[in-house]
């Protein structure tokens, strides 16, 4: 009788800790996903951050750059490359500049275009392992 | 005989529940430290921006309210590179000199023509920063960078419209 009462209590403290640990690996389980995503915006909000620098650098460059400089000027003065009427900025894993788009996780392409007397230069960052544009900006000047 | 089989399976039973407590302290310890790990990478990411960004963003703000025609130039106050932003409020003209001094940026106000008198040191601390950089590309363009202590640096460029 009290061998059996011995087992029977045994078994219960068994069957509480195996609820426990059942409910302790689903909330483990969220607490995880939980970590891994706020990993991913840790560093997604740090990328967003670099981009607008990045982006914000690109449009002083285009304030700054006097009326008559060209694409391939421009280009030159950003230490960049020209392609067709843009200019191409690539950026590494931890957004250190590259010279080519081998290996490059972002890049920044910054597009001229002249409405009357507006230059506009349309500025967008893409990433490569996300299908939307980082961030895009558009800078405006009148030339005289 | 009977009970000593009895024995062992009581014991068993005891290695058994200890065991299975031993993974869930285990499990539970691993848990909190890849908490613990993921909260330390995100507030360092975050003071990481903050340092950087912040220096940065104060001083594009600084050039952006001085930025008259040639109230922002590149001097040096006692052998130190400094940003000097000029003011003129009530007949004196006032500068505003930012350089990096100490391991921090620093931020001095001073009546034209006694910059000479004053040492780095009185500079008012704004941020602490590794390395913070001011340098004229051209001359209507300024380049900001900084650099914290886990090296990541951030560049910035800044046109004046004067």
């Amino acid at each position: 009788m009290r061998g059996k009462y011995t087992s029977s209590k045994s078994g219960l403290f068994l069957i509480e800790l195996i609820i426990s640990i059942a409910f302790f690996a689903v909330s483990s389980a969220i607490c995880v996903q939980l970590f891994a995503q706020a990993h991913t915006l840790s560093s997604k909000s740090g990328d967003i951050n670099m981009a607008v620098t990045s982006a914000q650098s690109a449009a002083e460059y285009f304030k700054a750059s006097a009326a008559s400089l060209s694409l391939e000027e421009l280009a030159a003065l950003m230490d960049a490359t020209s392609s067709g009427d843009s200019i191409l900025v690539y950026y590494g894993e931890n957004w250190e500049r590259l010279p080519a788009p081998d290996s490059a996780r972002f890049t920044m392409t910054m597009t001229l275009d002249m409405k009357d007397a507006l230059a506009v230069a349309d500025i967008r960052i893409d990433d490569s392992q996300g299908g939307v544009p980082l961030y895009q900006l558009t800078a405006k000047k009148y030339i005289a | 005989m009977n009970k000593s089989l009895a024995d062992g399976s009581h014991m068993i039973d005891i290695l058994f529940t200890l065991a299975l407590f031993c993974v869930f302290a285990a499990s539970s310890l691993m848990v909190v430290l890849i908490g613990a790990h993921v909260y330390q990478s995100t507030v360092e990411s975050q003071e990481q921006n903050f340092v950087t960004c912040t220096s940065v963003s104060y001083v594009t703000s600084k050039i952006r309210q001085h930025d008259a025609s040639g109230a922002v130039y590149m001097d040096t106050l006692d052998g130190v590179d400094a940003l000097v932003l000029e003011q003129y409020e009530l007949g004196r003209t006032f500068q505003t000199w930012i350089y990096h001094h100490d391991g921090a940026l620093r931020e001095l106000m001073t009546e034209s023509g006694n910059a000479g008198s004053v040492h780095p040191d009185a500079g008012q601390s704004i941020v602490e920063v590794e390395e913070f950089s001011i340098s004229a590309v051209n001359a209507n363009l300024l380049r900001l960078s900084a650099r914290n202590d886990a090296g990541k640096s951030v560049e910035i460029m800044v046109s004046l419209r004067t």
